[in-house]
């Protein structure tokens, strides 16, 4: 990279942060301060502003994995390794934080920390299967070898994603649930204030994704450069 | 062998072969033509990326970049035609150490598509010296008669080209005169060969051809004839010197 | 297409030809499935549980780990000696080297299964006899689904040098529709519903067959490369 690339970068970023930051901060003053606190709920259903745009970037960032594994395969770049690989890694941290505010908005409202509802076992199982995802990635070492086989894995987990929906739906189905108020009822008669909340706190969340996967890929690329320039250093010596 | 696209007398074509792993050059802008029948000699230190350029030849790795042609056909396609024409043997001997040689082999011969693999196997068998010990396990063998049946192995398809690395490790003084023998015959037949080797002098009596590689690139690469053979060691001490100190790795 | 049928049946014929001599597979199998069901019967009260409802899922628990214990075998032995580059080498599609490892691992797993029934029929007391055909075809489903996929993972763990830790790590979350699927479908069968009671199960189990042997023809020569 030349220093102007360099600076080009940092000013980029620089744009990024503050977008994201101010899109964040938005959407804390929309959670906390603008929004009514939901009438049967109460307090607690405020978690929901950060569950949902969770649940929708872990579910992206996986996509995306399955996007870049399809390239990678096709293509042979690292790039396109390395977009995977942060893309999981970004994707586990909200999937882990979906797993975590689920049970924190479930104890109070189902009276249980875990309810082995169809949308939460999906999740988990997902959150396992992208675990293992990275864990292959760090069993091996760096090179051809471990983008592949990354590849492979990312390709076949994201298309396990509807059978497992379908599996886990059905399977629920065959135990009536005790009367609680299910997921699919947050959205009916939601106040029109509520869902601008939602919106916002969505993009803030679409935003810190893809600032976090420019840092990530920027901080992969730089290692790569580093491990290139050390070996350099070795051999030639 | 007949039915090749590419009836052209040569057999391998490289043309500026290179393989990265990360920054190390494995193989550097490697550039050579073996005509049908030619039997080159490839040495090198080790670590040179003898093995590396076989297995690229092979079909085994893919080059990072460059073009190779391998009985007229690109190895980087994979095409299974390409590899029903070479012949290899490497460090390890891919034997199942469960079965017996004539087993190994009929399954060898069978995934070549073989018209009569049991005939081919004792055939193959007899030539290496292994007939008697046909129906015992791999698991038993002692490492040369390991060797001996991975060379069994590399020729019971009668390919066209052969490629070896190393052949003669491990091989007792009798067997390593069969193996030349056996070689001097495939050669007597038009076979083409590549074979690396540490052993300077039974490299050098019986190719056509002398290679050199150091620290990926070839150093040097003449005809026999045109090779002082009593100060080649002397040549070869040298190139391995001056390459490891003015070549090393340069900033791309 | 011929030589692509007989170099699958050569890889088929290898594997039994290697099993029929050392018996190191089968009888390990066998002997871990048993166990894997005593197992589960010390652990559930059979006298508070009916056994026709935990009877399926111990049963398949038993099929998945004694599977998983085949699976990690079959490329193992393709990696000693350098096996798998022999085979590489050969002028055969890598669609063909996955079909015969595919198939080899069916026959062992089907076999074991196929014992297994019994002891379990007499274990739970559960009549299998009457349900026997829908109930071969769930296993038929369920194991093709199982190999499909754990053929495709275990060549990819037999590279890894935690090879035995990351094969189930991989591939247990990715078989879970399938688990569900089949232990749901054997339930009903044991039950005396019919197989039209459970026709969104068996397309279920039947999409999971065949989208990964199709994800696994089209990424296999990824995998089998150096
Ligand atoms: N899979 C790999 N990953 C990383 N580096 C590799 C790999 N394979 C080979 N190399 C490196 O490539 C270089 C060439 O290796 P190669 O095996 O071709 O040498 P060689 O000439 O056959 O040596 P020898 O005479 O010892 O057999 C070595 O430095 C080796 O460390
Ligand atoms: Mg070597």
């Amino acid at each position: 990279m030349s220093p102007d690339e360099v600076e080009d970068k940092e000013e980029e970023s620089n744009i990024m942060v503050w977008l994201t930051g101010s899109a964040l901060l938005a959407a804390m003053i929309g959670i906390f301060i603008y929004v009514p606190t939901e009438r049967t709920e109460g307090v607690i259903q405020r978690i929901m502003y950060f569950h949902i745009p969770c649940a929708w970037l872990s579910f992206f960032a996986f996509f995306v994995v399955f996007i870049c594994s399809i390239l990678f395969l096709w293509k042979k770049d690292r790039e396109w390794d390395i977009y995977a690989h942060a893309s999981a890694e970004i994707g586990v941290v909200f999937c882990s934080l979906v797993l975590i505010t689920g049970p924190i908005w479930a104890r109070p409202i189902w009276g249980a920390w875990w309810v082995w509802d169809a949308r939460l076992t999906s999740t988990l199982i997902l959150w396992i299967i992208y675990v293992s995802y990275l864990m292959l990635r760090a069993q091996s070492d760096a090179g051809s070898m471990r983008a592949r086989y990354a590849a492979v894995l990312g390709i076949v987990g994201f298309l396990d994603i509807p059978l497992i929906h379908f599996s886990v739906l059905w399977w629920r189905a065959f135990h009536p649930q005790p009367k609680v108020i299910t997921s699919e009822g947050i959205g009916k008669g939601m106040d029109p204030s509520m869902l601008a909340t939602l919106g916002l706190s969505l993009c803030a969340f679409t935003l810190l994704y893809f600032l976090l996967m420019g840092e990530r890929v920027r901080q992969e690329q730089l290692k790569d450069e580093i491990d290139r320039l050390k070996r350099e250093k070795l051999y030639s010596s | 062998m007949s039915d090749n696209p590419n009836p052209s007398d040569s057999a391998i074509e490289v043309r500026q072969l290179r393989k990265e792993f990360g920054v190390l050059k494995a193989v550097d802008g490697v550039s050579f033509d073996l005509k049908r029948g030619e039997f080159l000699s490839v040495f090198g230190p080790n670590g040179a990326g003898k093995t590396t350029l076989i297995k690229i030849l092979a079909g085994l790795t893919r080059p990072s970049s460059g073009t190779a042609r391998v009985a007229g056909y690109e190895v980087a396609e994979g095409r299974s035609e390409m590899r029903r024409e070479i012949g290899v043997i490497s460090h390890s001997s891919a034997l199942y150490a469960d079965l017996t040689p004539m087993e190994n082999l009929i399954f060898f011969g069978k995934m070549y598509g073989l018209d009569h693999p049991k005939e081919s196997a004792l055939e193959v068998l007899e030539d290496v010296g292994l007939a008697a010990r046909r129906h015992d396990r791999v698991r038993t063998f002692s490492r040369g008669m390991l060797q001996r049946l991975s060379i069994a192995r590399a020729i019971l398809h009668d390919p066209s080209i052969l490629f070896l690395d190393e052949p003669f490790t491990g091989l007792d003084i009798h067997a390593s005169n069969v193996l030349k023998e056996h070689l001097q015959t495939l050669h007597n037949n038009k076979r083409t060969i590549l074979m690396t080797t540490h052993d300077v002098s039974c490299g050098l009596e019986m190719c056509d051809k002398v290679a050199l590689q150091v620290m990926g690139k070839f150093a040097f690469f003449e005809d026999i004839k045109d090779v002082d053979k009593e100060n080649f060691e002397t040549m070869y001490f040298d190139a391995v010197r001056n390459n490891q100190f003015t070549m090393g790795i340069r900033p791309h | 297409m011929n030589l692509f049928l007989s170099q699958i049946t050569a890889i088929v014929w290898k594997d039994v030809v290697t099993e029929l001599k050392t018996r190191e597979l089968f009888s390990a199998m066998f002997i871990f499935a048993l166990l894997v069901i005593l197992i589960f019967i010390f652990s559930v009260n059979l006298s508070i549980v009916k056994a026709s409802e935990v009877g399926p899922g111990i049963l398949w628990v038993a099929f998945l780990f004694s599977g998983t214990l085949g699976l990690n075998r079959s490329f193992v032995m393709e990696k000693e000696n350098g096996c798998l580059m022999g085979l590489m080498l050969v002028p055969a599609d890598r669609t063909a080297i996955y079909f015969g490892k595919l198939i080899s691992n069916f026959v062992f797993l089907t076999i074991m299964e196929l014992f297994i029934l019994p002891l379990f029929m007499i274990f739970f007391n559960i009549d299998l006899l009457e349900h026997l055909a829908p109930l071969l075809l769930v296993i038929f489903l369920g194991t093709l689904g199982f190999c499909a996929l754990g053929t495709l993972l275990s060549s990819l763990a037999s590279n890894l040098k935690t090879r035995e830790i990351m094969l189930p790590i991989l591939l247990y979350p990715i078989l879970v529709p399938i688990i569900i699927g089949v232990v749901r479908m054997t339930g009903q069968i044991l039950a005396g519903e019919p197989l039209s009671e459970m026709m969104n199960w068996i397309g279920l189990t039947a999409s999971f067959d065949i989208i990964y042997i199709g994800v696994s023809i089209m990424t296999i020569d990824h995998i089998l490369e150096e």
